[in-house]
């Protein structure tokens, strides 16, 4: 290689070296600018849901939910939220987490298994927020019945099977527990 | 601080700022990040 191609291919390896230099930035600061966001963005997890009427009272009837793909939860402990697909099912919605036997699980979906060890929620569709307490569902008749649904609404597959292996995790958003003196717990 | 050390770091200030204050640019780049997930980028 004479010299001349030699400098060429430094060149080119300092050019992409500075795009990808810029490309971590660039994601660096949209993920932690998200973090500090009333709501996630489409890949980021956002900070607390903060604005939207707090609807309290009587159990909704979360049939609307059948027609609404995405939602935003934020977990109590940690303050995070992030945007998820629902599933209505029997009256009661459900989250799902696909990929939970892989790499992906470790690295980067932390939220199932903080929501396993603090259920305490806020939910927001339509621009409405619902205290929840996520209850994770490994078995039971209702198992084969809303990975159905989520299998009919975003049509891909999710099978009892892959609950039981725990490669799929099943949540249901549950009313929140409140202590005798009403504070939620 | 030379030449290049100057430039490099005014294209980073420059990219944070176009990033998370141009309507769009994070949404873009979000796209792309799904789409490059999704084995979709071409």
């Amino acid at each position: 290689m004479n010299n001349l191609a030699r400098a060429v291919l430094n060149k080119a390896f300092l050019l992409i070296g500075v795009i990808l230099l810029l490309l971590i930035f660039a994601i660096s600061a949209l993920a932690i600018s998200a973090r500090f966001s009333d709501g996630p963005s489409v890949i980021f997890a956002g900070g607390p849901l903060e604005t939207g009427e707090l609807v309290t009272g009587p159990e909704p009837d979360w049939s609307f939910a059948r027609n609404i793909n995405l939602i935003e939860l934020q977990l109590i402990e940690p303050p995070r939220s992030r945007i998820l697909w629902v599933a209505d099912y029997e009256g009661k919605l459900y989250l799902n987490s696909n990929y939970m036997g892989g790499l992906r699980q470790r690295f980067w979906k932390k939220w199932p298994a903080e929501a396993e060890k603090d259920g305490r929620a806020i939910l927001r569709i339509n621009g409405k927020r619902y205290e929840r307490h996520l209850v994770r569902i490994k078995s039971g008749d209702a198992v084969e019945g809303v990975t159905r649904e989520f299998t009919r609404k975003y049509g891909v597959t999710m099978t009892p099977e892959e609950v039981e292996e725990e490669e799929l995790w099943l949540f249901e958003l549950a009313p929140p527990r409140t202590s005798d003196n009403g504070d939620i717990k | 601080m030379n030449r290049f050390s100057l430039i490099l770091v005014g294209l980073i200030f420059l990219t944070v700022i176009t990033v998370l204050f141009m309507p769009g640019v994070g949404d873009i780049i979000e796209v792309l990040i799904l789409r490059l997930m999704a084995g979709q980028l071409f």
